[in-house]
């Protein structure tokens, strides 16, 4: 068992260089390069990934820096708007008590009018009525000197009695 | 009628049994290695997977022993490997017996890795290659010694050559003749026309199976031996220092 023999050496020998060429041709080979393809897919993909993420690092510090900037400026807009509310509030009020001042002081005016037109009225109907019942009066039982001094006094009397 | 009681002595074509169990050994990778590329894809899975899981075992050995050279050298260290795994496994099926359990075609596998490194080391180093059979340089008054050194440098080289061989060739030789053996004794069991020799023999029936499991276990063991031993006397051959 242990003899050597030549032409079993030489069959193994030259069967094994024979098969092992077929075989690394017709698929060793093939699936050898395959996996180097995916290996190199791989790494591609990951120093790919790792590019990718540096970027998105750099891309996400502008945006912060952008969306604070961003933040900071809708902050002033908005102080400069409710300070502009705010003046744009007072001038309304201030306007409008100025309106309503005027109002006022001219409703007051014509009230003064009013009243003073009425009171002139009412003076004359006052007098008149006067006349006329100091007149019937009168006419019943004093002459008609009489009657007028009476009727003068009277009138004096008016005027130095105004009514409020 | 072989030693191994169990192998069965073939005769096809007057094909004497190693050479067709080396055939048959062969036949069985291509087969599995054509229907593998067949189902080849990027994502592995399968068979493929399976292969890549063989493959890159041996890669990463032959990564790690050579360096980034390693790739030129992958088809022996592969053939290697996947020849002598295949081999070891086909005598664990009854009826055959190993390739690898005869001298011849482990010496043949020996002497192939032996002229391969040499080459390599003589194409990468020139004549430089062989001058390391010297050892270091001394002094000129010792050179007595650098002289000594060549001869002794020669044999162990050679000596890699009787060592890789008989190592696969004792081991799976070994198995063979255990396996063998309970394969008698099983037929012993129910053959067997005394009852004394029915109990005797009835050990076997989970003698084999731990043997078969064994028989596995250093199939695989001797095919790294043998494809790691290759690698590393192709790293030995081509690496600087030289």
């Amino acid at each position: 068992m242990i003899d050597i023999n030549l032409p079993i050496l030489i069959a193994q020998i030259l069967t094994f260089l024979v098969a092992l060429y077929i075989v690394w041709k017709i698929a060793w080979g093939p699936l050898v390069s395959m996996m180097r393809r995916r290996e190199d897919i791989v790494r591609e993909n990951i120093e790919k990934s790792k590019e990718e993420r540096q970027q998105a690092e750099v891309l996400k510090k502008d945006y912060e820096i952008q969306l604070g900037a961003i933040r900071e400026e809708s902050q002033s807009i908005f102080s400069q708007a409710v300070k502009d509310a705010q003046k744009e509030r007072d001038e309304i009020i201030r306007t409008a008590k100025e309106e309503a001042g005027k109002i006022a002081s001219g409703a007051r005016k014509e009230l003064v009018i009013e009243k003073e037109r009425l009171v002139k009225e009412l003076r004359g109907e006052v007098a008149g009525l006067a006349v006329e019942i100091s007149k019937k009066l009168i006419e019943k039982t004093i002459d008609k000197g009489v009657q007028e001094k009476v009727l003068k006094d009277v009138l004096d009397n008016i005027d130095k009695h105004p009514v409020n | 009628m072989s030693i191994v009681p169990e192998a069965v002595e073939y005769h096809i074509l007057n094909i004497p049994s190693p050479v067709l169990m080396m055939l048959l050994t062969w036949g069985i990778i291509i087969s599995v290695s054509l229907y593998m590329r067949l189902k080849m894809s990027m994502i592995p899975r399968g068979i493929s997977g399976f292969f890549e899981l063989i493959f890159s075992f041996i890669f990463n050995s032959a990564d790690s022993a050579i360096g980034p050279e390693a790739p030129r050298y992958y088809p022996l260290f592969l053939g290697v490997f996947v020849f002598v795994l295949v081999g070891n496994f086909i005598g664990l099926v009854p009826g055959f017996s190993s390739p690898t359990a005869n001298i011849n075609i482990t010496l043949g596998l020996a002497i192939i890795s032996f002229t391969y490194y040499q080459y390599q080391g003589v194409k990468k180093h020139g004549a430089k290659y062989l001058l390391h059979f010297f050892g270091p340089r001394l002094p000129w008054y010792l050179t007595p010694i650098n002289v000594l050194m060549f001869f002794v440098e020669i044999i162990s080289h050679f000596a890699r050559v009787i060592s890789l061989s008989l190592r696969l060739f004792c081991n799976i030789f070994a198995k063979e003749v255990l396996l063998g053996i309970l394969a008698s004794l099983f037929l012993a069991f129910f053959l067997g026309p005394t009852l004394i020799e029915k109990g005797l023999s009835v050990a076997v029936f989970f003698l084999r199976p731990l043997i078969i499991l064994l028989g596995v276990l250093v199939s695989f063991v001797q095919a790294f031996i043998f494809a790691a031993l290759s690698i590393i006397y192709v790293a030995g051959a081509v690496k600087e220092g030289h």
